[in-house]
């Protein structure tokens, strides 16, 4: 019995920390999917680029703050590229994504010096107080039980998480907010009133892309390395959260028609996935199958949602 | 005034051939005019309505606003052109709501600020008594709700208001031209709406806006009573000044329109 409670316990707070650490990524895809109406693929080369810049100022003596906003900074530049190649050469939303994504995979390896992964498990990270609150907390409280449980990181975790939605509700409540939601209903009707769509996709394309940069930096954080590969399946991870995350409160009967609501569905969704995965992986699946289960799960979500519908972004 | 000379515009049909949907169209409308365009479907209407508002470029002919020399791009001209299409979602926003589009006509030709707030307290208000002197106070309670939640026949009732109410909406703009262009504004609409939409129209019509209205429907012409415009094969064939309509000029126009074959 008490096993049993130790093992929710666990799957809750390995499930929760995951979700917290992926939580820009679902941020990423509200803004770049439920917004812009654009699939953007660059967060798997952005989502890792945000690591590897991460890791390399962390390494070299950075503060962690300063990883995490450069990490931001270069995401965007990923969205920008993505936008860019969208908008001046007319390729598809798709395959810019794909583009991008190609081109950030070898950049990703020449940042960190040509390695293919970069631990900074050593050099102390946005994390490292938290862990050892963490272990001190376990020395005094429960050192007996075969048990490890997150509670200073979470909150880490979770107050960067609530700077992204604040900043996030912020943008989405705004007038840009606004041109940006119209351009992803009817891209047309935004350029018969004279505005330049381009221009603004653009903008959102390297808002959404500073989300999976920010986010990539404190999975390597709180990962202790940084490696080329992570980015593989990230955007099925954000998806799965927003489409389980709508689901979820159009079930409970909460409306969704605010920024606010739209991104806390996000970032519940993601957390509620990630904690699916723990107890997937407690229940003895293999690592390697987690991909397989992050994609298989977003089926089954898309499979029993109630009504099928496209997701809503109105608010 | 607007002095449209020769307008021409062809399309490429599905079969490569060409169909020429205004074929040397002139017309002048004056400011303050309130002009009906009728004529059998194909005829052009909605062609010319959106060479008027930009969104195509004609093959040739000329189009002058007021008394500049230029003749096109509308785009360059200090020309505010309200246009609600045949199909009013297709320059819409579905999900959004009513509010967030009366927002887009207040930001209307500036730049969105992403430190100012879209949907204020303030503004939901001014909204809300804006469409209360239009005499619409069901959509002033519907202001937070998505177009797409709202029944076709309010939705257009909703974007021709929304059209008409830009220059309120926008003080800051110095338009010398205010044209308000409806394709079939009232073609989905019962009898109530068709009567509210048409009483919106003369109300636009009496504050001096210059509007150009496409319908199939003589009754709206003449409870408008305004000048009808018939085309044929994208030319003009009968220009009726408001002035001339009587009882008996409906069944003239029902015959003048019927005796016109239509194209696809
Ligand atoms: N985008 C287009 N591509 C090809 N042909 C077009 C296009 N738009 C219009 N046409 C053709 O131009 C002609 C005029 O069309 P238009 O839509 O202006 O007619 P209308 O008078 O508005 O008709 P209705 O009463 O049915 O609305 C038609 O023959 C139509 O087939
Ligand atoms: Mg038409």
């Amino acid at each position: 019995m008490a096993d049993l409670l130790l093992a929710i316990l666990g799957v809750l707070d390995s499930g929760v920390m995951q979700g917290l650490v992926f939580a820009g990524l679902a941020l990423s895809v509200v803004i770049s999917l439920l917004v812009l109406d654009f699939p953007d693929l660059s967060i798997e080369g952005t989502f890792p680029l945000g690591a590897a810049v991460a890791a390399v100022l962390l390494t070299s003596g950075e503060p962690p703050v300063v990883a995490l906003v450069a990490a931001g900074v270069a995401g965007a530049c990923g969205g920008l590229l993505t936008g860019a190649v969208h908008v001046r050469f007319g390729m598809s939303k798709l395959l810019s994504g794909i583009c991008t994504a190609a081109i950030f995979y070898t950049l990703n390896m020449w940042i960190m010096g040509g390695r293919g992964n970069l631990p900074v498990l050593d050099v102390g990270s946005y994390f490292t107080w938290a862990e050892a609150l963490d272990a001190s907390l376990k020395q005094r409280w429960y050192s007996s039980l075969n048990a490890f449980f997150h509670p200073a990181s979470i909150l880490a975790g979770l107050l960067v998480v609530i700077l992204l939605k604040g900043a996030s509700d912020f943008l989405l409540g705004s007038e840009l907010g606004v041109v940006l939601r119209g351009i992803g209903q009817n891209e047309v009707a935004v350029r018969q009133r004279g505005r330049r769509t381009g221009v603004y996709k653009v903008v959102g394309l390297a808002l959404s892309n500073a989300y999976a940069g920010i986010a990539g930096a404190v999975a390597a954080q709180y990962q202790g390395f940084s490696d080329v590969n992570m980015g593989i399946g990230v955007l099925v991870l954000g998806l799965a959260g927003v489409i389980l995350g709508q689901e979820l409160f159009a079930r409970l009967g909460i409306s969704l028609a605010s920024p606010q609501a739209t991104t806390l569905a996000a970032l519940v969704g993601v957390t509620l996935h990630q904690v699916i995965l723990a107890a997937a992986l407690r229940a003895g699946t293999p690592p390697t199958s987690l991909r397989l289960l992050a994609g298989v799960s977003l089926v089954a979500v898309m499979a029993l949602r109630r009504r099928r519908r496209a997701l809503t972004f109105s608010w | 005034m607007i002095q449209i000379t020769d307008l021409r515009k062809t399309f490429s049909g599905q079969d490569g051939r060409a169909v020429a949907a205004l074929d040397g169209l002139s017309l002048t409308i004056n400011k303050g005019d309130l002009a009906v365009l009728m004529g059998p479907n194909g005829s052009g209407k909605t062609t010319l309505l959106r060479i008027l508002d930009g969104q195509l470029l004609p093959d040739a002919g000329r189009i002058v606003w007021g008394n500049s020399a230029a003749s096109l791009p509308v785009s360059r001209l200090k020309v505010s052109v309200a246009h609600v299409p045949q199909d009013p979602s297709a320059l819409a926003f579905p999900e959004m709501t009513l509010a967030e589009h009366l927002l887009w006509e207040e930001l209307n030709g500036r730049m969105p600020r992403f430190w100012r707030r879209g949907i204020t307290a303030r503004r939901l208000e001014k909204y809300r008594m804006l469409l209360e002197s239009y005499g619409v106070p069901a959509l002033a309670e519907a202001l937070p709700r998505p177009l797409n939640t709202l029944s076709a026949g309010w939705r257009q009732i909703f974007l021709v208001l929304v059209s008409a109410m830009r220059s309120e909406l926008s003080r800051d703009r110095d338009a010398s031209f205010d044209l308000l262009l409806l394709d079939e504004p009232t073609s989905a609409l019962d009898a109530e709406n068709s009567r509210l939409c048409l009483e919106l129209i003369k109300r636009l019509h009496g504050e001096g806006r210059t509007i150009v209205l496409a319908t199939h429907d003589p009754e709206v012409a003449l409870s408008l009573r305004a000048r009808i415009c018939i085309l044929r094969s994208g030319r003009l064939v009968a220009d009726i000044p408001a002035a001339e309509l009587r009882e008996d000029t409906l069944p003239r126009i029902r015959a003048l329109i019927a005796g016109l074959e239509a194209t696809l």
